[in-house]
């Protein structure tokens, strides 16, 4: 098989019907091929993000070229650093959900947390309900030594912090929500 | 990923809910522990249970910690002793129990079943001398339990076991006086005992079993009734019918076990052992908010023993099994809820101002798991009354293809309305009155065995 580059691509638009045809004809006009796509849309704007390989000739100014031309959409293109990565194992995967009484740095708050422990979040989604936020965050916790000493490290934090965090394993809510 | 308000509500059932696991109990074969004499198989039981179950306790906790569903009990089954040692006599039955108590000690699980036998059909000398030596193990040992087998629906009763048996629970009681009888609240009389059943006292690992194997219990019935008052704070009693409920329970029993499943599955990965059985049951426990009598009080009557309270452990039995049966791969054990009067603080409660009486229970005991169960009587109350109490019990489960079960306590030197307490899980009751004691010996006296049941004909 000839030579082909893993490009990273994101894409940001207003939201409106057809911004993920536009962008995906584009990338296949190139001959490039989709590995992995996640596209969001809040408060009424669409953001994506997708890993697609090219053959080796195409660069990151075409295909920056070819999905902006003719669209409002915003589109950032670079060249992928190194082999892709594989999913994190499932064992090592977490949820924290977070509720509180909105204010100012909440998210901030916990995000500094996981970083200050080498903790890295795979997935992050919030909603306000009222002056209630909750936060869900999936981390992966493999480079945590001891499990009880970061449940500790979390209980104390769920003290100080104003914050009512609890930390479960992903597969309880894959058992519990999957059939 | 998984939706906010999915997350949320696991959340809740976990923290809130108080999920857990209820019990993790290993299953493991003694059937080649058997040597020439009592004492060196007693030897090999020990051996044989340190090497399998060493790290159990150790495991669960680790699993346990890691999902954050903590197994709540960690118990072990075994073979029934009856077969183990059948050729021993009565004080080698003893050693035997001794060995297992010892056992469970070493390996650090607070109850271990399955000194037990199977006498449905007749009594062969192995069972005896089990039988025989029932009260003294029991009051000689901690945590050794003990469950016979002496009626099921292909072979009918046999009531000169139950006859029998009826004098063995009153010894187990006599000899353990000092406790308040508390021997008696570890022996249970069963009618169609599982082989897979990893609650206590009657706990067993069947002869169809393999060598070893994990098989879960799942949470209690704390969850239930959270779910259901929020589902009544949510939409309004005015605006529920029963089936709305009934869903509701089901829908909880969903999610509480496949999270037994996942937890077990897990253990049983990590020990290298086969997975077994998820046991539906909803087993109580006498702290408040882990009762079942508090769901029949959700779900309606005032008080219980009240009338509608049959019909309403009915549809609870029949919506956990709904809910739980589609959630598992592999369903088994007695799967029903349980209504243990002392270990159940409600149901403890309602015997104690007279609303929750024998006849009722055993009414209830119709359409739900698994009998008259943990039920404290007086202390004088005769072996033949006792024996007729079993027969009436079992027949229910014999006629009806269902497991029923005897777990009376004649508490010694204590009268109805007076107050007994085990302590810990075993919980605390007044005991309940027996009416029309020493009426039902020239029957108990017959003996003999009650046919099978017909299988046709239902009505």
């Amino acid at each position: 098989m000839a030579e082909r580059t893993n490009m990273v691509i994101s894409v940001m638009d207003r939201d409106r019907p057809g911004i993920v045809a536009e962008v995906t004809e584009g990338i296949s006009s190139l001959g490039g091929n989709l590995a992995d796509l996640r596209e969001s849309v809040l408060c009424g704007y669409f953001t994506m993000i997708l890993v697609a390989d090219f053959p080796a000739a195409v660069t990151v100014e075409q295909i920056e070229t070819s999905l902006s031309t003719g669209s409002s959409s915003r589109v950032s293109v670079e060249i992928a650093d190194g082999p892709l990565d594989d999913a994190p194992a499932s064992e090592h995967i977490y949820i924290l959900s977070a509720v509180a009484k909105d204010r100012v740095g909440l998210v901030a708050q916990v995000s500094r947390f996981c970083s200050g422990r080498g903790v890295n979040i795979l997935d992050l989604a919030s909603h306000v309900d009222g002056d209630q936020y909750t936060m869900m965050l999936q981390l992966e916790l493999s480079g945590i030594q001891s499990m009880k000493a970061f449940r500790g490290e979390l209980a104390e934090f769920d003290e100080t912090s104003g914050l009512n965090l609890v930390l479960q394993h992903n597969d309880i809510f894959r058992a519990t929500n999957e059939i | 990923m998984i939706r906010s308000d999915q997350i949320l509500k696991t959340v809740d059932m976990i923290q809130k809910e108080h999920l857990d696991v209820r019990a993790v109990t290993m299953g493991i074969c003694l059937l080649d522990c058997r040597t020439g004499d009592a004492e060196s198989t007693a030897q090999k039981i020990e051996e044989k249970i340190k090497n399998l179950a060493g790290t159990f306790v150790e495991v669960c906790d680790r699993i346990g910690g890691m999902y954050g569903v903590p197994v709540v009990n960690k118990r072990i089954s075994v073979t029934p002793i009856a077969h183990v040692g059948a050729g021993f006599s009565r004080g080698g039955f003893v050693r035997l129990a001794k060995a297992l108590d010892d056992a469970a000690t070493a390996v650090g699980i607070d109850i271990i079943g399955g000194y037990s036998a199977n006498v449905e059909k007749g009594i062969n000398q192995g069972d005896m001398s089990l039988i025989q030596a029932v009260p003294e193990a029991l009051a000689t040992t901690s945590r050794v339990c003990s469950s016979i087998n002496a009626g099921s629906t292909r072979h009918g009763l046999n009531m000169d076991a139950v006859a029998l048996l009826g004098q063995t629970v009153k010894a187990a009681a006599e000899q353990s006086a000092a406790s308040s009888g508390f021997g008696a609240a570890k022996f249970v009389v069963f009618a169609n005992q599982p082989g897979d059943n990893p609650f206590m006292a009657g706990a067993i690992h069947g002869l169809g079993e393999a060598e070893a194997v994990i098989n879960v219990g799942v949470s209690g019935p704390g969850v239930i009734a959270r779910a259901l008052e929020r589902k009544i704070e949510e939409v309004g009693a005015d605006h529920l019918g029963l089936d709305d409920l009934a869903e509701e329970i089901k829908q909880a029993t969903f999610r509480v076990t496949r999270c037994g499943e996942l937890i077990g599955r897990q253990v049983a990965k990590e020990l290298g052992l086969p997975f077994g059985v998820v046991d539906l049951s909803l087993a109580p426990t006498p702290s408040v908010g882990d009762s079942v009598g508090e769901i029949l009080n959700i779900l309606g009557v005032d008080d219980i023993g009240a009338p509608g309270s049959t019909a309403i452990v009915a549809m609870l039995n029949d919506a956990v099994k709904k809910g739980g049966s589609f959630a598992s791969q592999s369903v088994g054990g007695l799967s029903g809820a349980f209504i243990p009067v002392m270990e159940d603080s409600v149901l403890a409660d309602a015997a104690e101002r007279g609303c929750l009486i024998l006849e009722k229970l055993e009414a209830m005991t119709c359409v739900c798991s698994v009998g008259l169960d943990m039920v404290p009587i007086p202390g004088d109350t005769d072996a033949d009354t006792i024996a007729a109490i079993i027969a009436d019990e079992l027949m229910i489960g014999v006629i009806n293809s269902k497991t029923t079960a005897a777990r009376l306590i004649p508490v010694p030197g204590k009268q109805a309305g007076e107050f007994v307490s085990f302590g810990g899980l075993f919980g605390e009751s007044v005991v309940l009155p027996v009416r029309n004691t020493g009426k039902s010996s020239r029957f108990v006296q017959f003996g003999g065995r009650i046919p099978a049941p017909i299988h046709s004909l239902k009505n």
